[in-house]
């Protein structure tokens, strides 16, 4: 060991820097973690199963009534796997890392490293929406890859709609975590995180869709769920056309991941770790 | 230097930590001492900013812990060894650690091997035994070869070698010119490692003093007799007490009498004068540990229910020490 540092005080490290380390940190931590690479490959594996399930029973219909193929989308189905596999699975992972901590409560030994609380959540935002984002375009590749394998035979595949299609479900991904890790850090149960997640994507839209009231109906276009799987199929959602298309969906959940980083954040102010 | 002035926190009703005040100082093993809930984590916890208290100060070499440019590199600390994912390696855990506190990688084998965890170094955290985690939790605190070391209950769970080591650890700290901050809840404990002590109860300050001070102070010799005559006895020792050497007598709990400030030759001779029949005379050491729970418990709200009670005023001697 080498002599103390009691009495040495070197300038903190500016700002850039200093969020660089947490950043490192958090990327540790979380790819330290097999429950990360689990979710990953579930998503991924997941999507395959889907695109090829889609993608058969498609190419059996188009064998049936070759006009069948007019109705074929891409993007549609591809946004559909996102929707109904891909997004719960960032849900779980942006819950996990924002939650995990205080259960097992290494969250005393993150403050210690880093007692600034506003640092450690942008930098745990970050890293998590940096692989949300990865995690949006490789199943959103995967799937489009899959069913372009199964019927690209049939049906050509438009190279600019399906990057389109790619990058919207990264960054729509990437801003579900943003607003899952915000949530997550507020309530600090995984459990609770992931149940109020649910309902912002599926359940609570669902309900107002049941109600079959106009205005009701078109309230669920407000929720993250909808407005997501608006922007990134690009409105060619095929079971819900909100009342408005294309980046107003996107401001939308993004307005959400704000307003969970803001109580987030004032969350881990205030209250004791 | 770790500074609590006028320390207070409260959770609704409790008042975990009452208008502590103290400095832990440099180059010496300060000993937390403290029975269980007298408020010694919660202390350490505001001292690391981690919790805010209700009132008063907590400072690291003069501020708050959260304005230290490189806390990972001023303070370590061990505060909760089951605090690791279980997921985890233990040189993630720690690599994790040393990129947020911006500590040179290099220190994570270091402070492994210090530990004696390079063999596991890979394996994960949750299948870890408390004693191995006690040891990552203690190398997660050397990792930015701080200046100030806060340990809360470090020998928890700790073998007989473990507790050795941590012993010969914090002193070494110490003689290095470190401000090693140790917690325990009992004075067997600290008293093998501390120079000096801290002592609180129910959320108050007891003590504050070097150890042997305190040991002088603390160790209370006292005469036990059995008598079935026990008021003559008490009546003619009272009549010996004078002011410069008092003579105190209480009843024991099973009907003996506690005589302090005589020693056996004055009882045995007091008692043959007054005429009382002995049946039992002894000398007794009142253990250290009893003293330090007898000067704790009036502080502490919830005792626990076992053996305070009815030895609060003696009976508990050495036989019950440890
Ligand atoms: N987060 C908390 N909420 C409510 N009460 C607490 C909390 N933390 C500690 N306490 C209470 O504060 C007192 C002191 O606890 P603690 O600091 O853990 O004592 P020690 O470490 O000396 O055993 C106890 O009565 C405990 O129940
Ligand atoms: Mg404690």
């Amino acid at each position: 060991m080498t002599t103390p540092h009691t009495d040495t005080r070197p300038a903190a490290p500016a700002a850039g820097r200093a969020l660089l380390q947490v950043l490192a940190m958090e990327w540790t931590k979380l790819s330290s973690v097999r429950t990360t690479w689990w979710c990953l490959g579930l998503g991924l594996l997941a999507m395959a199963v889907f695109a090829l399930l889609m993608g058969y029973s498609a190419a059996d219909r188009i064998a049936e009534d070759p006009d069948a193929a007019s109705g074929f989308s891409y993007a549609q189905l591809t946004s559909q796997g996102v929707f109904y596999l891909v997004q719960f699975i960032v849900l779980t992972l942006a819950a996990l890392a924002a939650t995990n901590e205080y259960a097992n409560r290494g969250i005393t030994t993150t403050l210690l490293a880093v007692p600034r609380r506003g640092r450690v959540l942008a930098a745990r935002t970050i890293v998590t929406a940096g692989f949300a984002f990865a995690a949006g375009t490789a199943t959103a590749a995967l799937g489009i890859g899959v069913l372009w394998l199964v019927i690209g035979a049939h049906i050509p595949l438009d190279a600019d709609y399906a990057v389109r299609t790619v990058l919207g479900a990264g960054a729509c991904m990437a801003l579900f975590a943003v607003l899952f890790v915000g949530i997550g850090t507020a309530l600090r149960g995984t459990a609770g995180t992931i149940a109020v997640g649910f309902l912002l994507l599926l359940g609570l839209p669902l309900v107002l869709q049941l109600s079959q009231v106009q205005w009701l109906n078109d309230l669920a276009a407000c929720l993250p769920g909808l407005a997501g799987i608006e922007f990134y199929a690009s409105g060619d959602v095929g079971f819900y056309t909100a009342p408005h298309d294309g980046a107003v969906n996107l401001w939308v959940v993004l307005g959400w991941a704000v307003a969970a980083q803001l109580v987030g954040y004032a969350e881990l102010r205030a209250r004791d770790a | 230097m770790l500074t609590a002035r006028e320390l207070t926190k409260r959770y609704g009703e409790t008042t975990a930590v009452d208008t502590l005040t103290f400095d832990i100082h440099p180059g010496r093993v300060t000993g937390f001492l403290g029975p269980n809930g007298a408020g010694k984590s919660t202390t350490m916890r505001l001292l690391l900013g981690l919790d805010r208290p209700t009132s008063g100060k907590a400072l690291v070499n003069g501020r708050p812990y959260a304005d230290l440019p490189w806390p990972a590199r001023e303070v370590g600390a061990l505060l909760d060894a089951a605090a690791v994912h279980p997921g985890r390696s233990a040189r993630a855990h720690l690599l994790a650690l040393a990129r947020g506190g911006g500590i040179p990688q290099r220190r994570v084998p270091e402070v492994l091997d210090t530990v004696g965890l390079t063999e596991v170094a890979r394996r994960r955290v949750g299948g870890f035994s408390l004693g191995m985690r006690q040891r990552l939790g203690i190398a997660g605190a050397l990792l930015g070869d701080p200046g100030i070391v806060v340990l809360d209950e470090p020998v928890n769970g700790l073998d007989l070698d473990g507790v050795r080591w941590v012993r010969g650890l914090v002193r070494k700290l110490a003689d290095e010119g470190r401000t090693v901050f140790v917690s325990s809840h009992l004075m067997s404990e600290v008293q093998l490692v501390a120079d000096q002590l801290v002592v609180v109860g129910g959320g108050r300050l007891v003590a504050d003093a070097p150890l042997p001070e305190l040991i002088a102070a603390w160790s209370r010799t006292r005469v036990v007799v059995r008598t079935p005559d026990p008021d003559p006895l008490t009546a003619c020792l009272q009549r010996r007490s004078g002011p410069e050497r008092p003579v105190t007598v209480e009843p024991g709990a099973d009907g003996e009498l506690l005589v302090y400030g005589a020693d056996p030759e004055e009882v045995g001779d007091t008692a043959h004068a007054a005429g009382a029949r002995v049946h039992t005379l002894y000398r007794e050491e009142a253990s250290l540990e009893r003293a330090y729970l007898d000067l704790t418990e009036a502080e502490v709200r919830y005792p626990a229910a076992s053996g305070k009670s009815g030895t609060a005023q003696g009976g508990a001697g050495q036989r019950e020490g440890r």
